[in-house]
């Protein structure tokens, strides 16, 4: 009886938090990546560009943002031969030097993922994928 | 929002270049001869930083995204308001604790099935080939860390998903301990080695385990292990414990010393399932291990908090308030002594703020054990105590664990997912040269990237319940520490803020925008 109590009473308060606390719209955090076509329509092709060395006055490390369903297409441009390497998502490219090559695939999952040179062991941007 | 423009964009992009980066190097290099002379282990960690900085990373990449600020908030609020509620159930409990009921197992047909099958022999001969296949694999495999299987093996499966199996499951470690079968190996063909050659000193306590605890949290945060590297931290472990064995004794040393099994067997003691070889096996409520026992010395405490605050640290480091704490100086005492804002430094000074992160880690334990003193100095104020402060604060160590485990679990929990199933394959390619031995190479190797929302509400919510049953915990403790009922009550008031200030802290790091490339 009495856990009854104290079990309805610890929902109860969670609940209303939870009803307080929420977002009143499931409103996306990252506004540049807002756009005017409503969610149901076809995917968007986000073009996202990495050049190996990065050009001078960008960061060192790049950070690429898009959002959960978008269609991408990754261009990178490298100095030297190598292996592109997306982490979670486990997709690989090769880099030819001076050759520009594209990586194209559709961002199913949300988060954060690390985009890194397997031969130079290097990160050179981070992905990071907003959720839906 | 997590875009940090760099100051020193000319400094921080040619680093990339050939030149700069044997610039780099040498540059650190005179740093690191400048600490030599200073002190040995400021040049072990100079030396260690000359590891490509680009690369900073341990093994595994966590992929999930800052918990959003709302369900933050929520995780706070919620924690506080529940833990009043648990003070208003003990508060209008009725008189008299009941003894927690366990069910024993010995003779149960499951256990005797199990005894039948010699799976003891099994899980001991298993342990102790995964140990050698780590060392083998990392000494003749690739240099691949994510192809190799020794660092998915040992850093994923072991470290994090037997840790925590072992909370569910009891202390298993302590029966296939490989390090313990390799003595005892050792042991049937030289008479006496287990028995050591020096009492082992009671001062000693656990303060080896945890010296070697914060050495191996040391190696996983800063020392970017690679496959070989791995297999010779592992041989160096294996001949510490064999040497150590020699001189103290297989006893005394699996219990002080071995840290793996000083942290599982903290981690045990939250499981259903009690097991401790040769004593027998019984079924217990969860957690209520933490009630049957008691934390013996300082050392087992500084190594609970230790615990939580290693991985406190863990996360904080890769946040954006904590690389803007040192790099752009918002106090600015650097910039006055330097002569210049250190982001504009950021070259040389990348050895220094190695020096600097270690000293932050290795300090972490005593700054959460000041701040745990002074919330049991105010329970004992509160609650009208006579007892020593030490015996309160020892009393209510094990409390904290539930806390530690879900920290620990909500931080690295997504790898068991992302990295830890490839070991299905890596298996049967353990050396990462094209090898299908069982059959297994080519399974679970697309990624399980479980959703983000998903991902943040267990988290939140794990978070929540690991911190209601620490503060339940601590609640039925005090009612054996305090003379009255009113007294518990009363003590648990700073004991329940001190939880909601540990809670709402790891919540707050899980919220906050991730640094990239440190």
């Amino acid at each position: 009886m009495r856990l009854g109590i104290f079990l309805f009473v610890a929902v109860v308060l969670l609940a209303a938090l939870w009803a307080l606390l929420r977002p009143l719209s499931p409103a996306p955090p990252a506004t540049e990546v807002e756009t005017a076509v409503p969610v149901a329509a076809a995917p968007i092709v986000r073009r996202l560009h990495i050049e190996v060395p990065p050009p001078a006055g960008a960061p060192a490390i790049a950070v690429l943002k898009a959002r959960a369903g978008d269609e991408i297409e990754l261009d990178v441009r490298s100095a030297e031969d190598d292996e592109l390497h997306l982490h979670g998502y486990d997709l690989s490219l090769p880099l030819r030097a001076g050759e520009p090559a594209t990586l194209r695939f559709t961002a199913e999952h949300a988060g954060r993922f690390e985009i890194e040179l397997h031969g130079a062991h290097t990160q050179v941007a981070v992905l990071e994928i907003s959720p839906r | 929002m997590r875009t940090l423009p760099f100051p020193c964009k000319r400094e921080a992009t040619v680093a990339r270049s050939a030149r700069a980066l044997a610039q780099d190097r040498s540059r650190r290099r005179d740093v690191g001869t400048a600490c030599r002379s200073g002190a040995a282990i400021f040049a072990l960690l100079a030396l260690s930083a000359q590891v490509p900085s680009a690369a900073a990373h341990s093994f595994g990449r966590i992929y999930n995204l800052p918990v959003p600020f709302w369900m933050y908030a929520w995780g706070g609020a919620a924690a506080l308001l529940l833990s009043f509620l648990v003070v208003a159930w003990f508060a209008t409990a009725p008189a008299g604790s009941r003894a927690p009921r366990s069910i024993d197992l010995q003779h149960s047909g499951v256990v005797r099935a199990l005894r039948w099958l010699r799976l003891r022999c099994v899980l001991r001969a298993l342990a102790l080939i995964g140990l050698i296949a780590c060392v083998l694999s990392g000494w003749f495999g690739t240099r691949d860390p994510y192809r190799n299987f020794n660092m998915t093996f040992f850093w994923v499966v072991f470290v994090l998903g037997f840790a925590y199996l072992t909370a569910l499951i009891g202390d298993v470690y302590a029966l296939l301990n490989p390090w313990r079968t390799l003595a005892e190996l050792l042991g049937r063909a030289w008479r006496g080695y287990l028995q050591g050659r020096v009492r082992y000193p009671s001062s000693l306590a656990y303060w080896p385990a945890l010296a070697l605890y914060m050495a191996f949290i040391w190696v996983e945060l800063f020392a970017h292990t690679r496959p070989l590297s791995l297999a010779q931290l592992l041989l160096g472990y294996s001949v510490l414990n064999l040497v150590a064995v020699y001189v103290f004794g297989a006893a005394a040393w699996f219990r002080y010393g071995e840290f793996f099994a000083v942290f599982l067997r903290l981690l045990a003691l939250m499981a259903p399932i009690d097991y401790r070889p040769g004593q027998g096996i019984r079924l217990r409520p969860p957690f209520s291990g933490l009630l049957e026992a008691h934390a013996e010395s300082w050392s087992l405490l500084v190594f609970i908090l230790f615990m939580l605050s290693s991985t406190a640290f863990d996360g904080l480091r890769a946040t954006v308030p904590w690389f803007k704490l040192f790099w752009f100086d918002p106090t600015g005492w650097l910039t006055e002594w330097m002569g210049k804002p250190p982001i504009h430094a950021y070259i040389e000074l990348r050895p220094w703020y190695l020096v600097y992160e270690t000293m932050c880690l290795f300090l972490s334990p005593l700054l959460y054990l000041a701040i745990y003193l002074v919330f049991v100095w105010l329970a004992r104020v509160c609650g009208g105590s006579r007892r020593s402060l030490r015996e309160l604060a020892l009393g209510f160590a094990y409390s904290l664990l539930p806390i530690a485990l879900v920290y620990h679990f909500t931080h690295y929990y997504t790898l068991l997912l992302t990295q830890g199933l490839k070991i299905v394959s890596l298996l049967s390619d353990p050396l990462g040269n094209g090898w299908n031995l069982f059959g297994t190479a080519g399974l679970l190797r697309a990624p399980i990237l479980p959703d983000l929302k998903w991902i943040w509400h267990t988290q939140v919510g794990l978070i929540v319940f690991g911190h209601i049953v620490s503060v339940w915990i601590a609640h039925v403790e005090a009612l054996r520490l305090f003379p009255s009922r009113r007294a518990a009550v009363l003590s648990q008031i700073p004991m329940l803020l001190l939880m909601v200030a540990f809670t709402t802290f790891g919540l707050w790091i899980l919220a906050q925008p991730i640094q990239s490339g440190r």
